[in-house]
């Protein structure tokens, strides 16, 4: 059966999809984060357009690009980062999609040295290992080159030091999966971490202020529960 | 047939025969030529003769509009004046913002071209098809604010939008620069050319719409763009302080000009900055026509023996030229000089550093009270700077040696006092020093209308800032003479994009961006590679017109105290220009031969050898 490849057309309204769930998770900002993707083995790609706002972007709003940077199709700006992008499509053949979010609580734990660790079934089947890449400006060769490195030994996702995550994958979904369950486990962890530290400071069977006694017993009696 | 961006029709006006005619906009011309600067050069290399006398009828006004000016996007207000210059005698252009250019365009023009000499003082009237020459006897000899204010009472019309000059320009002051409600086409003299023509103002009325192809897409992109735009640092200094903001940040940069260029340190520019006026004395932010960024400031100063005045707070190159680099650190008193220029209608960069070279050639014993006619040239006596300017304005006195701009005035002087001269090609250096900024340098020597700071700005490429749009990629260190070639002459060439679109520099769109407006605007699809084509072109014909006005290599120079002299102190401390070594990686990538010529080569590969006359061809034979 002959391999199902999606048109141009899907590919940019997926690119759109991902773009607006992100951005209402909080992981893509009012002017952080972008998203690119091919047709799988197209030397084009399709990114989001650079320094505009983040949560209203529209099918006509992305560029065409080849693997040099050049624009071949759109009126806007290629995002900045698209060095980065196309270094990946270079080392990775089986990518055809880059997610590149600003997750806060993984970006957040990252600069504290705390990476995600394997606390769920998610965390060691989907992200698998995902390397740390050390901060270097946005959109520069130097980043490009890390990431490019960082990235070719098969990894599924980064996280980008003071700056925000990756997520690769063969489609839209399985990048936008990878950032979403990277921010999951993080959360997973960061509420875990707050657990334990309540408990540090507060001590063994110690819990957060309650309502008073009277009331509870008052409101099990009234609905009889 | 229906125009986009463009409204399609540019008139032709001659004084001389008092005949006013129409002439229809050619697209595919726009479409390579973009339009303000761009149009200027493909009129005027097509219409001037380049060995003329700038003051002669033969000369021509070519006032032109951007291909965006007057649309939603924002900061599009500038257009552009041109001619051969009295100042550099080659390529003269300055540019303009405020409402001026946006209200010609409504009124159904997409330019001006003004040609011959009236008899008698005139002033244009244009209310959308009409077009007058008025009688402007009773105009001669007022003041810029004045005319415009008289304009208006005649008219009974307090929405005109006014562009005159001022006695300077009658006077044929070779750096008056002609003024729109105190935003001002400053350099290479252009007020003069026009005072040449008794031509007093050009007064615009227009009721007409500018279209656009895709309105929804443009307003949409627009409306995501402001946070971009006003996250850029810059703009929001610009925006609390207006362009003098930034002179405490240049100063640590060793860029602020002190004492005619030849301090690193000086304590009095915390008396000066913008911050410092701002605090002092603002009474209002003011904008051009739909600026979100509001650099235009107002400010309320009381001057002895005038009471009270309200004007434009001095820009930084305004603060600079008549502040540090003459040792004059009184703030009401930089205002008050700066309201004089624009007033008498002269430019105050070329004012303060014609001045500076006066004073360290007077000090230098250059210059003695002989040839000043008495007057005392010391810096920091801002009371001797305000006589000047009138002086200056009048051509009385010394005032008429100074009218000549540094060039002239230290050759007419002689005695040594060219060493004092800081210009390129006539045109006195801007407010940045290249000495803290190599690439700026090689930007001074080869800018088509002489030292000029705006001509791709190359500051910010060396303040770290990197451009991916021009594929500048990597930081540069500001310092270093290598790699600079290239980098310069592409920034040149996107500048020449901004100046032919309309947009103000000081409102950051990027490069993509420009793209995109330009074609949804127009329906004329242009990306970045395109454009920077098209300013290419735009450069090179600019440069040809200068080689045949016999302007080339030997005029790609410095002012030789930023070759040899280096500061002992200060952020550029121990810093030279070594220019040659710029120049000649920018040659190279430029194309040009040995005495600065673009090649052939290179002007076919432009498409410009086929639109060229016999006289520019025969510099290829």
């Amino acid at each position: 059966m002959a391999e199902y490849i999606e048109s141009e057309e899907e590919i940019k309204r997926e690119i759109i999809r991902v773009m607006k769930t992100l951005y209402n998770r909080g992981l893509i900002s009012a002017l952080g984060g972008n998203v690119s993707a091919r047709q799988q083995g197209s030397n084009n790609i399709w990114i989001t357009p650079s320094g505009v706002f983040k949560g209203d972007l529209h099918e006509e709003d992305l560029i065409k690009l080849d693997l040099d940077g050049n624009v071949l199709e759109g009126y806007m700006r290629p995002s900045v980062e698209w060095p980065f992008h196309v270094a990946i499509y270079k080392v990775r053949p089986d990518v055809n999609a880059i997610v590149h979010a600003h997750n806060p609580i993984t970006t957040g734990l990252a600069l504290a040295g705390i990476t995600p660790r394997p606390i769920t079934i998610e965390s060691v089947v989907t992200l698998r290992k995902i390397p740390v890449v050390p901060f270097k400006f946005p959109g520069t060769d130097e980043l490009a080159k890390l990431v490019a490195e960082k990235i070719k030994g098969g990894a599924r996702g980064l996280i980008l030091q003071n700056h925000g995550v990756v997520g690769v994958g063969y489609n839209l979904v399985e990048a936008e999966t990878i950032v979403e369950t990277l921010e999951e486990v993080s959360l997973t962890m960061f509420a875990s971490i707050i657990g334990e530290m309540f408990k540090t400071i507060c001590g063994e069977g110690k819990y957060p202020p309650e309502i008073s006694e009277y009331d509870v017993e008052l409101t099990r009696k009234i609905y009889k529960f | 047939m229906e125009y986009y961006g463009y409204v399609g029709k540019i008139a032709r006006i001659n004084l001389t025969e008092e005949k006013i005619s129409f002439e229809s906009l050619d697209l595919n011309m726009a479409s390579k030529f973009i339009g303000a600067s761009g149009f200027a050069i493909r009129f005027l290399i097509d219409e001037i003769d380049p060995t003329i006398d700038p003051f002669s009828p033969e000369n021509k006004l070519i006032i032109m509009t951007g291909a965006l000016t007057g649309t939603i996007i924002p900061g599009a207000n500038k257009f552009a004046v041109a001619a051969k210059s009295p100042l550099t005698m080659g390529y003269g252009e300055a540019h303009a913002g405020g409402f001026w250019g946006v209200e010609l365009k409504r009124a159904g023009y997409d330019g001006l071209i003004i040609e011959g000499r009236a008899e008698k003082p005139v002033y244009i009237y244009i209310k959308d098809n009409l077009i007058e020459i008025r009688n402007a006897v009773n105009l001669w000899g007022k003041s810029t604010s004045k005319t415009d204010e008289i304009i208006k009472d005649i008219h009974k019309d307090k929405g005109i939008r006014v562009f005159s000059i001022g006695i300077g320009g009658e006077n044929l002051v070779r750096y008056a620069c002609i003024v729109t409600e105190e935003r001002i086409a400053g350099r290479t003299g252009m007020g003069a050319v026009m005072g040449s023509k008794n031509l007093k103002a050009i007064a615009v009325r227009g009721s007409g719409r500018i279209g656009i192809k895709n309105y929804d897409r443009v307003r949409m992109l627009i409306k995501r763009l402001y946070p971009t735009i006003m996250s850029y640092p810059p703009s929001q200094i610009r925006a609390l302080y207006g362009t003098n903001g930034e002179m405490p940040i240049f100063y640590e940069y060793g860029d602020v000009p002190i004492k005619n260029f030849s301090l690193g340190k000086w304590d009095g520019i915390k008396k000066i900055s913008g911050k410092a006026i701002i605090e002092k004395m603002l009474k209002r932010h003011r904008a051009c026509f739909n600026c979100p960024v509001h650099c235009w400031k107002e400010v309320e100063v009381e001057i002895e023996g005038m009471g009270k005045i309200v004007t434009k707070s001095p820009e930084y190159e305004t603060a600079t030229s008549l502040g540090s680099n003459l040792l004059i650190d009184n703030p009401e008193a930089i205002v008050y000089m700066s309201y004089l220029c624009n007033e008498y209608g002269i430019d105050t960069i070329s004012t303060g550093v014609t001045i500076a070279w006066a004073m360290e050639a007077f000090e230098k014993g250059a210059l003695t009270e002989e040839d000043t006619g008495g007057i005392e040239l010391r810096w920091g006596d801002y009371n001797t700077v305000i006589k000047l300017i009138e002086m200056i304005a009048y051509r009385k006195g010394f005032g008429n040696i100074l009218a000549e701009g540094c060039r002239l005035a230290s050759k007419l002087i002689d005695k040594g006092s060219e060493e004092y001269a800081m210009h390129v090609k006539g045109v006195e250096v801007p407010m940045h020093d290249p000495r803290a900024f190599k690439g700026l340098g090689l930007q001074y020597a080869t800018s088509n209308r002489g030292a000029d700071h705006l001509y791709g700005f190359f500051v910010r490429i060396e303040q770290g800032e990197r451009m991916p749009d021009l594929k500048i990629y990597e930081r540069v260190d500001r310092f270093k003479d290598e790699g600079k070639g290239w980098m310069v002459a592409v920034r040149e060439d996107w500048d020449e994009i901004v100046d032919s679109m309309g947009l103000c520099k000081f409102v950051l769109i990027y490069p993509g961006h420009v793209a995109g407006f330009y074609s949804l605007v127009t329906g004329i699809s242009k990306t970045v590679r395109d454009l920077l084509k098209d300013g290419e072109r735009i450069f090179n014909l600019k440069r040809l017109f200068n080689i045949a006005c016999g302007i080339g290599r030997k005029d790609d120079v410095l002012p030789k105290r930023f070759l040899k002299e280096a500061f002992s102190e200060g952020g550029a401390k121990g810093q030279v220009v070594n220019l040659n070594k710029m120049l000649r990686e920018y040659y190279e990538y430029r194309d040009w031969d040995e005495d600065g010529k673009p090649s052939r080569r290179k002007i076919e590969e432009l498409g410009i050898f086929d639109i060229l006359s016999q006289r520019y061809r025969k510099l290829y034979l």
